[in-house]
């Protein structure tokens, strides 16, 4: 029995919304426990990087990468193990306020580095980058004063990449824009 | 010369330029600008179909006996939906079949058009690649990727969506710069790692003491007959075919054992079980075939030699892996591997051969009925069998010889397949007759394309294995669901009245004495006939090998109190 790891499957693919839904639909159909999937520009021009977390063993996360391969529209594909790469979350928080617990709130959000988006008497947005564990706690830390609504994402970068011809793509869609699970509290 | 031709004129002749020259298909509002150009066409001949599935099974017909795009047309909505079975069953057996739908105009599509389907979106999972084509300029470049794609590699069908007014969009379209016809590519050479592995591979064969050779439909889609046959002189490794492999290996050869799997002889089984090392080729280790995959072949290590690396280690652990065209690999693997023997090893095998259980009711033995077919047929005919009992029957006891022989729906085990299918068969061998086989359950799901042979004088001969029930779902029903015999009685119509009603001959044959004239007076026939064979009604195909169960468990005769689930 393989050791069941958290693997990142990142596709570089034709910017094509059938591309798009081809890829997802291959995900599906692999019944796979995909934990995080992020949809960005690939950086390059006309390409768009679909990138997916499963908790699985190496060989399954093989057949995922081999069965997205087989799309004419994939360009290339990398399997890496979760810590090979870079791995980044954003989350954005609604939580609740009180004069009496904005002191303690402000600590947190000093601790981990967030940032306020928007604030009303009653609630604060609050928005924060880091690694996995680190949202997680981020997040624990503030609930005692209740969360409202989370919102998170993950942006995973694979650990090589060849230079990327950027060329005709604009600078901020390198840093891929994300798209993430809206969590109730 | 330059002309300004429709989009539809133009698929015409990007068709023609690919070297098609049948269609099957049924025509409706969105695809009738394409139905319009199709006259001036005279080299496409179209086959009009009596529901839109049957021409997607008969292009797959077609392309399974001729290894040539089958290709099928249909309208959008209903024409479009009704296409997805047999999409579905051509992306299972890895067949290259080109479906053209046509779509609502392009300022309709999105707002629930009359005959508005997303065919795109539901055939996404069922196709090997599908495309729209949002502007006339983009046709040409369009149709000639789905001829590539659906034949390159591991071959697959595909979709080409085409909105009405993409069809009578119109350009210049100049003869004189035609595009290249789209051919398969070249058997791609093993590489140096392939060849690494097939050094890897010929060091297992040589040592195996117990080698067994799983040939699969890989075989017959790379045409690797001489090569596969080459590999077993040489080596004297015993040959097992899967379901799809069936006819990539003539069965009176001395080496071959029979089928695997769930209704696998019990030798073969039995063999898998004891085999050291198993070299599979061309298939993909399917369910069916291994059983519960825990407990298959626990002492064989295998080689997997397959063009699509996605099947690799799939199902099973693979000792080696050879990645490339089966007929490379395998005239390679024989090169490569020193000549011997496996007489102790087949003297093994001969020592699991069971006799058979099965008992009939009167004597209309499946057995018997199969070798009046293939003996009053010939050489060069081809059986294409449904799914079912029968298919079981068909798979085990006809005796293939010729080559690329049998075709039947083998993955997606699709009920209705033999009869649209055998359409497409006989028009990749004209001269050659073809029988499809069916039990009375498939027959009547698209018994309805009679009409399409006889108003295209297609001389297919039809025969019915009747048991009044849905034969395989009821012996289920029997082993394992406590003989609840819950919606598998099935009525008929009288099919001789129904051939008649069709102009065409029907024979029923109720006793074992009535099977060679009925038999041999539908060959004479010069259309279509019908042969309806009253079989036992509870017959069984055995051995079995229980669902979840592994190789080493047949259940060789009906259990004495069936079990309550």
């Amino acid at each position: 029995m393989m050791p069941v790891l958290t693997w990142v499957v990142s596709a570089l693919l034709a910017d094509d919304l059938l591309a798009l839904n081809r890829a997802t639909g291959i995900l599906r159909r692999r019944n796979l426990p995909v934990g995080a999937v992020s949809v960005g520009p690939g950086g390059r021009p006309g390409s768009l990087r679909l990138t997916c977390i499963v908790s699985s063993d190496r060989a399954a996360a093989d057949r995922l990468a081999s069965a997205l391969r087989k799309m004419t529209e994939v360009r290339e594909v990398s399997v890496y193990a979760e810590g090979e790469g870079t791995c980044r979350e954003h989350a954005l928080v609604r939580v609740r306020v009180s004069p009496a617990q904005l002191s303690a709130i402000l600590d947190v959000i000093s601790l981990y580095e967030a940032t306020i988006l928007n604030e009303t008497p009653q609630e604060l947005l609050l928005e924060a980058s880091g690694s996995a564990p680190l949202m997680v706690s981020f997040i624990r830390a503030l609930e005692p004063f209740g969360i409202f609504d989370v919102a998170r994402s993950v942006t995973p970068l694979p650990p090589q990449q060849a230079p990327l011809d950027t060329a005709g793509a604009p600078r901020a869609s390198v840093a891929a824009p994300r798209i993430g699970t809206a969590v109730p509290a | 010369m330059t002309e300004f031709l429709s989009g539809a004129h133009i698929l015409c002749r990007l068709l023609e330029e690919q070297g098609v020259d049948l269609l099957f298909g049924y025509p409706g509002g969105a695809i009738m600008p394409f139905y319009h150009a199709l006259p001036e066409s005279p080299g496409l001949r179209h086959i009009l179909v009596r529901h839109e599935q049957a021409a997607a099974h008969a292009a797959d017909g077609y392309a399974r006996a001729s290894g040539r795009p089958g290709v099928c047309v249909a309208t959008s909505g209903p024409g479009a939906t009704n296409l997805v079975t047999g999409l579905a069953t051509a992306q299972m057996d890895s067949s290259p079949v080109v479906a053209i739908t046509g779509q609502v105009p392009r300022a309709m599509i999105g707002r629930d058009a009359f005959q508005e389907t997303d065919v795109i979106g539901i055939t996404l999972p069922i196709t090997k690649h599908s495309v729209l084509v949002d502007d006339i300029t983009e046709l040409p470049a369009k149709v000639r990727e789905a001829f590539r794609i659906a034949t390159e590699g591991r071959p697959g069908p595909v979709l080409i969506d085409i909105p009405k007014d993409v069809q009578n969009q119109k350009m210049e379209w100049s003869e004189e710069r035609p595009g290249q016809a789209t051919r398969p590519a070249g058997n791609p050479s093993p590489g140096p790692r392939g060849e690494e592995s097939i050094r890897a591979a010929a060091r297992l064969i040589n040592e195996a003491r117990r080698p067994l050779l799983m040939l699969g439909h890989g075989v017959i889609l790379s045409r690797a007959y001489a090569e596969v046959q080459a590999l077993a002189d040489k080596t004297g490794i015993p040959v097992i075919t899967t379901l799809l492999g069936i006819s990539c290996f003539p069965e009176s050869h001395p080496l071959h054992l029979g089928m695997p799997g769930m209704h696998g002889e019990v030798h073969v089984n039995r063999a898998i079980q004891h085999a050291d090392l198993i070299i599979g080729i061309g298939l993909r280790f399917d369910d069916r075939v291994t059983g519960n995959t825990a407990g298959f072949a626990p002492q064989a290590r295998i080689i997997h030699v397959d063009l699509d690396p996605s099947e690799i280690g799939k199902n099973v652990p693979v000792a080696v892996a050879i990645m490339g065209d089966a007929r490379v690999v395998t005239g390679r693997l024989a090169e490569a591997v020193t000549p011997r023997d496996c007489d102790d090893w087949r003297e093994e095998i001969q020592g699991f051969v069971h006799a058979r259980h099965e008992s009939y009711r009167g004597d209309m033995a499946p057995e018997t009925i199969l070798a009046a077919i293939r003996e009053g047929s010939g050489a060069g005919c081809t059986v294409v069998a449904d799914v079912g009992q029968h298919q079981m029957w068909v798979a085990k006891l006809y005796g293939y010889q010729e080559q690329n022989s049998h075709i039947s729906s083998g993955g997606l085990g699709t009920m209705g397949f033999a009869v649209p299918a055998a359409m497409g068969v006989h028009f990749a061998r004209p001269t050659r007759p073809v029988w499809a086989i069916s039990g009375d359950g498939g027959f009547q799901m698209n018994m309805q394309e009679i009409a399409t042979m006889v108003q295209e004088r297609i001389p297919v001969k039809m025969a019915i294995f009747n048991n009044g029930y849905l034969g395989m779902v009821r012996q289920w029903q029997q082993f394992f669901h406590g003989r609840r015999y819950s919606a598998t009685p099935i009525w008929s119509p009288d099919y001789v009245k129904l051939a008649e009603a069709y102009g065409i001959a029907g024979y029923r044959v109720e006793h074992a004495r009535q099977i060679d004239e009925a038999v041999s007076r539908a060959i004479r026939e010069p259309g279509p006939a019908v042969v309806e064979f009253m079989i036992e009604q509870e017959a069984n195909v055995f051995p079995m090998i229980p669902p979840g169960g592994s190789l080493s468990e047949p259940i060789e005769s009906a259990p004495a109190a069936a079990p309550v689930p």
